[in-house]
């Protein structure tokens, strides 16, 4: 699997440099200058359809045939970026840090489309909810930098799913594929199918995933880490009139069943269903690459503890969030992107536990919040020289949050805080420089300002526990929004074998958002240390760099190296919590004969800095060592793709820093994996 | 098809209407009847009403007098009340807020009467009205059952030195919810078998306390006097379920004794 992370080293340094017949290039860069804006195209990882070649002519660096690796998990791919770690909770559905900010921090988007978690314990990132088999493009900006896709302060993740494709050789075409992981006994299934007609096309898919409880380095089992998903999707594009483009698309999601060993509950269900009607005209009048979407999506929450040993007492706590959106965008004359956006969000989250004889108790740790988000925003590149370009973003937004429930207000009035309703308008904005220096270096500089909304956990939670630092949270309603100015530096160099892209970043927080411990109010947990409030501190910042490296060793072997290292502060200079330590990767990748062999280290640092006020403890650092061998078969009217590998070949015991609970990741898995790729071809 | 659609309609109409046009709710719809009984002298009827049978603590009832034969509902009287417990040995009367009433509303006259005790076998309440009507005055006499509640809604204690006992009545939340509720608590000592004063001027501290969670909750208010015995705080509720309130009493900041109410809701 850590081919794939070699896949996306690659492709960030090599987007697009693939093989496609041009009819499918020509639709993909149709597709591509709908949903990534070349500007932002260096943060783009393009997931779909890549061919390995086996020529020797063709035998470029990173061609590594993304079909193959499907079955990698959506964590898997995201984790591969430079920049981003995971928060585990378990085997399943871990949150994404953009350079150790959680997902407070950074907006989520899919196609474009809102989707919020329904759980107050972040068990259900968004990212949950989809397949990397579903996925064309990961557009990603770390820090508020892409103001068409979100305000922020910590950046944006938006999944780009695959559409129906028009092709014009393939009538039918799809895959099948089957994979096995040995140390969770864990089988998953994929298939899909594309059909392409003459105005129609049509794209169907489905993936399961079922896994028993992992085995931490040493062999010991993680009980309650085991999970079950499945994942649909079915979308139908009808062209019209050559240059404009309808989709319908569907994508339902069922997690079963989903152990969270560092959390006291598990989850009964995660179920998430989101419909869509997207339209795109090449031209209309003046504007260009006119879309327009319209959408709506639920998620239903279930967390669970009738399957945990000694339980002290019964609870159950549903949640749900359900997004309506609209959004239009457009190219107007100059030059200038244009977007302009609404979605309103309803989550509402309860807690009922059930004591011995006594009468239930009940509150809502989600009062039943509506929030209303009207944005615009602006982006234009403008050519100041032959070498110099300035990009520049604005996108303001209003936002207006209601609590909905007589309970809610309730609970509010207990502590005196009004702002039951209120609204905030958020500004961001940004500016950045490139400068092609010489034929081998570009510079780059950015400076951007962000603002983001407290979430509603921060806002509106009630007595939320977070397994973390042992404490029950509390929103605010009065909290301010938080603001950040960034300063980063960029710098690529690309000579002969070698080329290296290193960024280095600063964040300065003004009203960052963080909770403060408030002795007054009792946790309702009984395993809770106190109550936090959330509140806004000062100042805080964080501040550190990635870099990748890649070099040609010879025509068949190539090397990759990638480190990441931010390191955060609060106003009084203290740690932030949950940063990740120093972490390098290192890949070969070796082609022998018809295989593909790639050794890969991951060594990640001891993170010492820990916050006390979180009550972490320090992290040791370890070093992880996976292979992976790739083979593909062609065959009549397709091919069969197998990889097989080892992950975690010392069996190490370690967890990452980030992680939850105190729980190891997994030890030593073997995996096979096949693919079969079909194709009918038109006569 | 199109029947079962206008059915449809129908409904949502019918539905969306009843939602539309939520009456106003009359207070006395929801009370019960305690007793009835006739006047010792047979011309009178009373009629004893309350939002729930009878319990162990502060009352509510609303009285209504008519007039035997002709109905006719006698709202100018003036009524007075004396609760009596027959113990067989000895009798004796209990608190109440006031026991002259000279106004009714709609046509009701209400008492507050804290009963100390529940009937038993041995003992028995009756509530003694005596209505003057007109320049007549007419003795009521009824029998009336009084239970112990589920959960205590009176505690009796007395001061350090045995001399002085105090009845701190629960009277509210009648109707407790999740958030800020008011509490309310009358206060009575007993001078003697049918004298039984309210008593002003405590002071009280308050802790509301979820025994099965082990926490209580912020910012509630400790009642203070209101006068005629009662006294009025606040009380915060973060969850539903069952909750203990704690009342500890102080006459010159010296403690007299605690009281302690369960609320389940």
């Amino acid at each position: 699997m850590k081919v794939l992370q070699l896949f996306c080293a690659v492709l960030l340094l090599h987007h697009g440099a693939y093989a496609q017949t041009e009819n499918e290039l020509a639709y993909k860069a149709w597709l591509d200058s709908m949903q990534n804006p070349n500007y932002i195209m260096e943060n783009t990882l393009v997931l779909d359809d890549l061919y390995f070649v086996h020529t020797k002519e063709n035998d470029q660096f990173g061609l590594v045939n993304f079909n193959k690796n499907n079955l990698a998990d959506t964590d898997k791919t995201l984790s591969c970026i430079p920049g981003i770690a995971l928060i585990k909770r378990g085997n399943f559905g871990s949150e994404p840090m953009l350079r150790g900010m959680g997902s407070e921090r950074y907006t989520v988007t899919i196609d474009g489309m809102r989707l919020f978690g329904a759980c107050t314990d972040k068990m259900d990132p968004p990212s949950s909810y989809i397949e990397p088999n579903n996925l064309s493009t990961l557009n990603y900006s770390l820090g508020s930098e892409d103001v068409l896709n979100s305000s922020g302060t910590g950046g944006c993740v938006n999944f780009g799913l695959k559409s129906p494709v028009f092709n014009a050789q393939d009538r039918f075409s799809g895959r099948a594929g089957l994979k096995y992981n040995s140390n969770f006994n864990g089988f998953d299934q994929l298939l899909d199918a594309n059909v392409s007609l003459a105005k129609y096309a049509l794209r169907g898919s489905f993936v399961h995933r079922k896994a028993q409880n992992y085995h931490i380095g040493g062999g010991e089992e993680v009980p309650y880490s085991q999970f079950e998903k499945l994942n649909y999707s079915l979308s139908i594009s009808r062209l019209i009139q050559g240059n404009s483009l309808l989709t319908l698309s569907f994508l339902g999601d069922d997690g079963l069943n989903i152990g969270y060993p560092a959390l006291a509950m598990d989850v009964g269900y995660a179920k998430a269903k989101l419909f869509g009607i997207g339209y795109y005209k090449a031209q209309w009048g003046i504007f260009k690459e006119v879309e327009t979407k319209i959408y709506y999506n639920a998620v239903d929450h279930a967390m669970d503890d009738t399957k945990r040993a000694n339980v002290a007492m019964h609870m159950d706590m549903p949640g749900s969030s359900k997004t309506t959106g609209a959004f239009i965008k457009a190219e107007l004359p100059g030059g200038i992107k244009a977007k302009a956006e609404y979605y309103n969000n309803f989550s509402k989250a309860e807690m009922t536990m059930y004591p011995e004889g006594e009468a239930p108790m009940y509150l809502q740790t989600w009062p039943e919040v509506n929030r209303q988000h009207v944005g615009v925003a602006l982006d234009k590149v403008t050519k100041i020289a032959e070498e110099i370009n300035l990009q520049t973003g604005v996108r303001t937004e209003w936002v207006g949050s209601q609590i909905g429930s007589a309970i809610g207000q309730q609970q509010l009035s207990i502590f005196q805080a009004s702002g039951g309703h209120n609204a905030h308008v958020l500004l961001n904005a940004n500016t950045k420089v490139n400068i092609q220096a010489s034929t081998k270096t570009k510079l780059s500089y950015r400076l951007s300002y962000g603002e983001r909304m407290p979430t509603i956990s921060e806002q509106y939670g009630y007595f939320l526990f977070n397994v973390l630092d042992g404490y029950d949270y509390l929103g605010a309603p009065g909290i301010n929004k938080e603001k950040v100015v960034q300063n980063e530096l960029g710098w690529q160099y690309q000579h002969n074998h070698i080329r290296w892209e290193m960024n280095i970043f600063h964040y300065a927080f003004w009203d960052y958002i963080l909770g403060a411990s408030n002795g007054a109010i009792d946790p309702i947990t009984p395993a809770a240390s106190g109550v936090k409030v959330y509140s806004n501190i000062d100042r805080a910042s964080s501040m550190g760099g990635e870099l990748s490296i890649m070099a040609n060793l010879s025509k068949k072997s190539h090397v990759m190296l990638s480190g990441t290292y931010v390191v955060g502060k609060d106003h009084l200079f203290h740690p932030l919590p949950q940063i990740p330590p120093l972490k390098i990767n290192a890949q070969l990748q070796q082609r022998v004969k018809r295989f593909l062999i790639v050794p890969e280290v991951n060594y990640s640092h001891a993170q010492l800095k820990v916050s006390a006020q979180f009550k972490e403890q320090s992290t040791a650092g370890y070093v992880l060592f996976n292979l992976g061998v790739h083979h593909s078969v062609p065959i009549k009217n397709g091919s069969i793709d197998l990889v097989a590998g080892v992950e975690n070949i010392a069996d190490t015991k370690y967890r990452a820093h980030s992680d939850l609970g105190n729980i190891m990741r997994v030890g030593r898995n073997f995996y096979l994996n096949f693919i079969w790729n079909f194709k009918s071809i038109r006569p | 098809m199109k029947t079962l659609l206008y059915l449809g309609v129908f409904t949502t109409l019918m539905f969306s209407c009843k939602k539309d046009s939520d009456p106003v709710l009359d207070p006395d719809d929801n009370l019960i009847e305690i007793a009835k009984s006739n006047s010792v002298d047979g011309l009178y009827q009373i009629k004893i009403l309350s939002g729930e049978a009878l319990y162990v603590g502060y009352n509510t009832l609303k009285v209504e007098l008519k007039k035997v034969g002709s109905g006719e509902v006698i709202s100018n009287a003036s009524v007075s009340l004396v609760p009596m417990m027959d113990m067989g040995t000895m009798m004796h009367s209990c608190p109440i807020e006031s026991n002259l009433v000279e106004t009714s509303e709609n046509n009701k006259y209400t008492f507050r009467p804290t009963f100390v005790m529940p009937s038993t076998d041995m003992a028995s309440w009756a509530l003694n009205f005596t209505a003057v009507i007109g320049n007549e005055s007419t003795l009521f006499k009824v029998p009336i059952e009084v239970k112990e509640p589920e959960e205590p809604k009176l505690v009796m204690f007395e001061d350090i030195d045995n001399s002085k006992k105090y009845f701190i009545a629960l009277t509210e939340p009648a109707s407790p919810s999740i958030g800020v509720n008011d509490i309310k608590v009358a206060v009575y000592t007993k001078k003697s078998m049918m004298e039984w004063p309210a008593v002003d001027g405590l002071s009280f501290t308050i802790e509301p306390w979820m025994p099965s969670m082990d926490h209580g909750s912020p910012n509630n208010v400790a009642p203070v006097s209101m006068g005629a015995g009662l006294y009025q705080g606040e009380v915060n509720f973060t969850m539903s379920g069952e909750w203990e309130i704690k009342l500890e009493a102080f006459e010159n900041e010296n403690k007299i004794g605690e009281a302690m109410y369960t609320i389940s809701f």
